[in-house]
């Protein structure tokens, strides 16, 4: 009975929208523009702010100080300073190598970005084929472009999903296989025409043979690196080992001290900053890499954390950003907009006095007037979290063709679709709990004017 | 049927207290038809209401074939409207936008009726009333004695036990008003259904099988010496 009534209620709200015309259309499109301001703000927040896929509960990363203190002199600050998650997210090279060298047998990934030459073998010289990116350093060789050194299991640990092909695997990787898997966007570039899987594409003028491409945008803020200092996407992914045959610098290094003439003194210095995972599924493999940290970092007095991926998100939260901001103040818009909206419901439950109180006559409950009410509050803000495309479509459109400031572009997906529907539904219906409390508690005699 | 004693029922506006009903007492048995009559402001409208669990009233008991309805819940209050009353209002009172038939379907929707018996009672009362053919105009779309044959319909469809009647020809021309009361009375004599209406005109309340004035609030039986016919 409580379904059928629910319908009913729900045809009567439908049919209500027709009833105060004005009213309705003034409700829809007050919270339409809010909901459309919120929906942008978010467009904008999510190409930043990719959501995180499930990753694997034994995610772990080590958070590792360095001797003698003269990384964190430099990387003295607060947490929400880029400069101090560099500091404590990434390691340097030597450190990772043994962090790196328990042997225990688990998933792992090292990490680091390099900015690197790529281009389509056999396409001419080595910026022909190079689209113009919005902004990054132009040297006379080609273009830079940020190239990310990861090993096989990264894929899996991070949930990196790939629109063809398979990552590299593990023996690929030891035998110094030349194989990369480019981004959507790269491949898009490269190969236009076709998808490019195994073709060959040149990187500081190695050739590497494609082997997968990835499904969708590269995150800019990405979680395996959250110390990367964003800009353009990561085009691509070569196994890790291969840094050394492309003798590849880190984005961003920093030289503490003299540095040898030889590849390998960069290395061996405290230089150079790497992202360390592992997988440690069960607590006796946690417990196991903890006594081989001990045994590890311990003799040389070096201060750690292994943290599991839940504490490392809550000992590094996400910083404030101009974004992050302008997606709360559209929030605060969008409550605003509820408050109009129950004002509006206010007046509207008003005028329709009478009908509520003939339903009261007839043996409506009270409960099931109030539910009404909300039912319509909910259909009015549905159509305008649904109408909120038409502000948001050619917002993006215009930021996408007019301002472009990195190559990620605003896109709208389903995910942001339904978020705003959802917000904006919340809103509607939180903000109608007191009118629709006050139209269905109106005494039946007063509503039908009876004294 | 209807029990009502010392119902005392006052409207409060700020500090004035207006008593609208003082101490009403009345009987009403099953299958009776009683008419009442007062000036303006002498109570009827208030009386209709309580006795249609409208309202609610201060002091006095109440019984409702046979429940005492003085501290019942909104709920149970709404089942005994849905079940056991029916109400036809001077000014109609339908839903300019449900059409004929969605507007007889009103009550029932409240019981949790199945749609084919809905349906099956629906089109019964509209034949009953003569209304087949208009089931799917607006209310907008039908002349006063017609909408309030519509009323009457959506009234009698949950088959109540008592239906009220606030002055139900008051807005209808005479020679409509005549036929509400023929088809009021037979409703009566027919399917014994008890009826208490409310009326000014003189000729319509000597259909009724008993006649109460309202004065101040108070019910009074022209044919008795004492007030309170109970």
């Amino acid at each position: 009975m409580a379904l059928q009534l629910f319908s009913y209620h729900a045809r009567l709200a439908v049919k209500s929208l027709r009833r105060d015309p004005g009213l309705s259309v003034t409700i829809v499109i007050v919270m339409a523009v809010v909901a459309g301001m919120f929906f942008t703000a978010l467009l904008h927040y999510l190409r930043f702010n990719a959501p995180s896929p499930l990753l694997s509960p034994g995610l772990h990363h080590v958070e590792v100080g360095l001797p003698d203190g003269k990384v964190f002199s430099v990387f003295t600050g607060t947490v929400a300073e880029p400069n101090a998650i560099v500091g404590r997210l990434r390691v340097s090279y030597p450190i990772y190598r043994r962090l790196a060298g328990s042997h225990i047998p688990t998933r792992e990934t090292a990490t680091f970005r390099s900015r690197l030459l790529i281009r389509r073998a056999g396409a001419g010289s080595p910026d022909v084929g190079a689209a113009e990116l919005p902004f990054g350093s132009e040297e006379p060789s080609g273009r830079p472009r940020n190239a990310r050194f990861v090993n096989a299991d990264f894929f899996d640990l991070f949930d990196v999903k790939l629109r063809s092909g398979a990552p590299w695997t593990r023996d690929q990787e030891a035998n110094g296989k030349a194989v990369v898997v480019l981004s959507k966007l790269l491949a898009s570039e490269l190969f236009p025409k076709g998808d490019g899987l195994g073709a060959f594409v040149l990187i500081n003028e190695s050739p590497f043979q494609v082997v997968g491409i990835c499904a969708n945008e590269q995150p800019t803020v990405p979680e395996w690196d959250r110390a990367s200092a964003g800009g353009p996407q990561d085009l691509a992914y070569l196994p890790f080992l291969t840094h050394v045959r492309l003798s590849a610098f880190p984005e961003m290094p920093i030289h503490m001290s003299t540095l040898g003439p030889r590849y390998a003194d960069l290395l061996a210095s405290d230089d150079i900053f790497v992202s360390y995972w592992l997988d440690l599924p069960t607590p006796e493999a946690r417990r196991a890499y903890e006594q081989y940290l001990a045994a590890a970092l311990g003799p040389l007095g070096l201060p750690y954390e292994l943290r599991d991926f839940v504490g490392l998100r809550r000992a590094f939260p996400t910083p404030w950003t101009p974004v992050s901001f302008f997606l709360f103040l559209t929030l605060v818009i969008l409550v605003g907009g509820g408050l109009i909206m129950a004002r509006l419901l206010l007046a509207k439950g008003l005028a329709r006095s009478d009908e509520l109180g003939i339903f009261r006559a007839l043996g409506a409950p009270r409960r099931s007037l109030f539910v009404r009410q909300l039912l319509e509050a909910a259909l009015l803000s549905g159509v305008a979290g649904v109408l909120s495309v038409l502000i948001a479509a050619p917002q993006a459109y215009f930021y996408n063709t007019v301002v472009a400031d990195t190559d990620i572009p605003v896109r709208l997906t389903p995910l942001s679709f339904l978020i705003t529907l959802f917000a904006t539904l919340l809103v509607g219906v939180l903000f109608a709990l007191y009118p629709a409390w006050r139209a269905a508690s109106r005494p039946p005699t007063i509503s039908l004017g009876r004294h | 049927m209807l029990d009502m004693r010392n119902v005392r029922k006052v409207y409060r506006a700020g500090l004035v207290e207006t008593e609208a009903l003082s101490g009403a007492t009345l009987k009403v048995n099953r299958g009776e038809f009683l008419a009442i009559m007062g000036p303006s402001g002498s109570g009827k409208t208030t009386f209709l209401s309580v006795a249609g669990l409208l309202d609610s009233f201060e002091e006095g008991d109440y019984w409702l074939d046979g429940e005492n309805v003085r501290h019942l819940s909104d709920q149970r209050l709404s089942k005994l409207r849905n079940q056991k009353l029916g109400f036809i209002f001077q000014s109609f009172n339908l839903i300019p936008d449900l059409d004929v038939f969605d507007n007889i379907d009103v009550p029932l929707r409240y019981r949790g009726m199945p749609a084919a018996e809905r349906d099956t009672r629906i089109e019964e009362t509209l034949a009953k009333l003569g209304l087949v053919a208009r089931m799917r105009h607006l209310p907008g779309q039908l002349s006063g004695g017609q909408q309030q044959r519509v009323a009457i319909a959506r009234a009698l469809v949950g088959r109540p036990q008592l239906l009220l009647a606030d002055e139900p020809t008051g807005n209808l021309d005479s020679a409509s008003a005549r036929q509400i009361m023929d088809l009021l009375a037979r409703i009566n004599s027919e399917e014994g259904m008890t009826i208490i209406m409310v009326t000014h005109d003189h000729e319509f309340a000597a259909r009724a099988h008993r006649k109460l004035h309202i004065l101040d609030g108070k019910l009074i039986d022209p044919n008795s010496s004492t007030s309170g016919p109970g």
